[in-house]
């Protein structure tokens, strides 16, 4: 079966941690997948976006190794992996299957209205 | 690293403040005696997580203090900015910690001052020169002068316990500095720092190259001083009389400062290109600041330049850190000093932007002379450094000689307190910009929370720890944060005596060095320092987050001949 792994670390700072003019982290995406077929013609397309979907940004195509990098400075993001043709324009959003997503930590966080003692039933039922 | 996970689950990452404008409450527990004693009031804070039931008389369990407490404002001299004190080598400066009245938005308080000014007299002096500080204590509690970032003589680092005994009030110490590394650098008190400091005790030492042409060239030389203070219509938010309060997570003040004042404001040519040497002094506040988007370089850390300047947006600068930027201001307009964060409401799980004003420079329309523009925009490389640090690269690859996790240990905190650190793990952002828990972290004293260095190789903590390096010796240490303590929080983690570089962070290796006292540590992250061990005598290394170091978070090394 297929899988991925997405490793995030700092982007590069004289400071230790990097961090945007507007309060941002800065990090650095490196994707690889593994126990990937992929037909002729076709090619794996790493992308970034807000849990709401309202941002999409491409990092690009996976190389034959199957290791894409990137980078950004949103606070909670999705990272989703799509099946593409493997030449021509990315634009702005995918036109083929998801094939892998992972979402950030920062972007689990949600209301703890209904957590803890005003818990009604886990977070756990829903994929968090 | 921050994290490894499979794609289809989670990726992690990093985040936590509280709004500047606060809501006052002072007086709100009405349970208080409100006569001539000193008694706790609840600090000001923004309530944007619900309370629970009960808990809003809570106060710490520790007693207030407030130094100059019920004294008569008027007997106090009123402080005055700081000056530079150019010394040569052999010359020697009186100064003294005092009481004094500090004006503040337009509020009197007592508060404390070096030489009577705030910040304190700076110290200017080149480099390889040795100057004399005769000192004298005129403040109600013992105190000690610690240089910070010095390579000075041991019996001189002003640690109580270790280099000196206290000085009581009324008594005096000669301290001897020496200053073997060209930089920008501050002395404070090392004791109860969470209130001298806190109360203004903090200055600076410019230390000026022998070299010509040491940095790139730039128009005039500014310090700005950034520090916070915790206050309410009441006046100062009384500190904890036996032990710190705000114990968690430090003292985070609801006014934030440049030089002492809240109104900064500097007048500058079109075109000029100014060079600013950044010190952060607050408990435990760490800044991002932005210069209104003007262009910026950064040209040194600490205790060195970098490798090579680079250009960079905003500085992130930790408690005790320096940093020395140089700005071009090529607009004729108004540029804001701010600190850009991003707070978390941990309780409705979402990102908020802060932007925090500290100052103004204007740009007016008169052109600089010389005009050093074409010059800014290269980043210059700084062989010197380069070539001084080539000599350690031997021992990037060797294996850690130490390993130092860095946690904490509670005890008798309030029950719901410890359920609601419980209840938000989901996210633990890897630096706090802001005090997210004002409630519980005003009432966690140094009596409930021990922060702790733990030595992985062998088991002990804190000040049972004490290292055993010779001159001559170059030391890895391995710092892990661990984000699976009780109440996680970057530590900037500062090793006196000695100069350091951060070779790498979590797996990835440092591209551009320079030499450092002190680093942030931020949670969950892994951080190498490469220790060169030239200054004999028995040091501390500790959190410069002043509640976290009298909290225990230090640790002792012997350096032998």
């Amino acid at each position: 079966m297929a899988k991925g792994i997405g490793e995030v670390t700092y982007a590069s700072s004289p400071f230790g941690v990097a961090i945007s003019a507007t309060g941002t982290y800065v990090v650095s995406l490196n994707l690889s997948m593994e126990n990937v077929t992929l037909d002729d013609g076709s090619s794996l397309v790493a992308w970034v976006t807000t849990p709401q979907l309202d941002q999409i940004k491409p990092l690009g195509r996976f190389s034959e190794e199957l290791r894409v990098d990137g980078q950004t400075d949103w606070n909670k993001f999705l990272l989703v992996v799509t099946l593409e043709p493997a030449s021509g324009d990315l634009g702005d959003i995918w036109s083929g299957p998801i094939v892998a997503r992972g979402m950030s930590r920062s972007g689990l966080m949600h209301t703890m209205a209904g957590h803890g003692p005003f818990e009604t039933e886990p977070c756990a039922v829903y994929g968090y | 690293m921050l994290a490894r996970l499979l794609l289809l689950v989670f990726l992690a990452v990093p985040a936590l403040a509280q709004d500047h404008d606060m809501m006052d409450h002072s007086g709100h527990n009405m349970n208080m005696n409100m006569g001539d004693s000193l008694v706790w009031r609840m600090p000001p804070m923004k309530m944007t997580m619900p309370m629970i039931a009960g808990t809003m008389d809570d106060v710490p369990i520790v007693g207030p203090m407030l130094p100059g407490y019920g004294m008569d404002l008027s007997m106090f001299a009123e402080a005055k900015p700081s000056e530079i004190f150019d010394l040569a080598d052999g010359d020697t400066l009186h100064m003294d910690a005092s009481l004094v009245r500090r004006t503040i938005d337009g509020q009197e308080y007592i508060m404390m001052a070096y030489g009577g000014m705030y910040p304190g007299p700076l110290i200017r002096a080149d480099r390889g020169s040795k100057v004399i500080v005769e000192f004298t204590n005129n403040i109600e509690m013992p105190t000690t002068v610690h240089w910070h970032g010095l390579r000075l003589d041991n019996e001189f680092d002003g640690v109580p316990g270790v280099t000196q005994d206290p000085v009581l009030t009324g008594e005096s110490f000669t301290y001897e500095l020496k200053f073997p590394d060209t930089g920008m650098y501050w002395y404070h008190p090392h004791m109860r720092e969470d209130v001298q400091q806190d109360l203004g005790l903090y200055g600076n030492m410019l230390v000026d190259p022998t070299e010509e042409n040491y940095y790139g060239p730039s128009n005039r030389e500014v310090p700005l001083v950034f520090d916070d203070i915790l206050i309410d219509s009441s006046g100062l938010i009384p500190f904890g009389d036996s032990a710190p309060t705000h114990a968690l997570m430090g003292r985070f003040g609801n006014v934030l400062m440049v030089n002492g004042i809240t109104d900064y404001h500097l007048d500058v040519d079109k075109g000029e290109v100014v060079r600013f040497y950044l010190t952060n002094v607050a408990n435990t506040r760490t800044f991002n600041l932005v210069f209104g988007g003007a262009k910026m370089k950064v040209v040194a850390g600490d205790v060195s330049k970098y490798e090579r300047e680079q250009f960079v947006e905003s500085v992130v600068i930790a408690p005790a850190e320096r940093y020395i930027v140089d700005v071009y201001f090529d607009e004729e307009q108004e540029y804001a000093i701010t600190n850009s964060i991003q707070s978390i409401d941990h309780f409705r799980g979402v990102f908020a932007p802060e932007t925090h004003h500290l100052g103004t420079i204007m740009v007016g329309s008169e052109k600089a002379e010389p005009d050093f523009g074409s010059q800014f925009v290269k980043a210059l490389e700084f062989e010197d450094v380069q070539s001084d640090i080539a000599d350690f690269r031997q021992y990037f690859d060797k294996q850690p000689d130490h390993n130092l996790r860095l946690t904490v240990e509670v005890n008798d905190l309030p029950r719901w307190i410890v359920m609601m650190m419980e209840v938000d793990t989901l996210f633990v952002p890897p630096m706090e910009w802001n005090d997210a828990m004002p409630m519980m972290n005003w009432l966690s004293s140094g009596e409930q929370v021990d922060w702790v260095l733990l030595d992985e190789d062998t088991g002990r903590k804190s000040m049972d720890i004490n290292w055993s390096w010779k001159v001559g010796d170059v030391v890895k240490i391995r710092i892990f944060n661990d984000p699976k303590s009780f109440h996680p929080m970057n530590h900037p983690f500062h090793i006196h005596g000695q100069r350091f570089l951060v070779t790498e962070m979590d797996g990835q290796a440092n591209p551009n060095m320079a030499w450092k006292d002190t680093q942030i540590i931020p949670v969950g992250s892994t951080v190498e320092l490469l220790v060169d061990v030239t200054n004999p005598g028995k040091w501390m290394a500790h959190c410069h987050i002043a509640e976290h170091l009298h909290a225990g978070m230090m640790l002792s090394f012997t350096v032998d001949e």
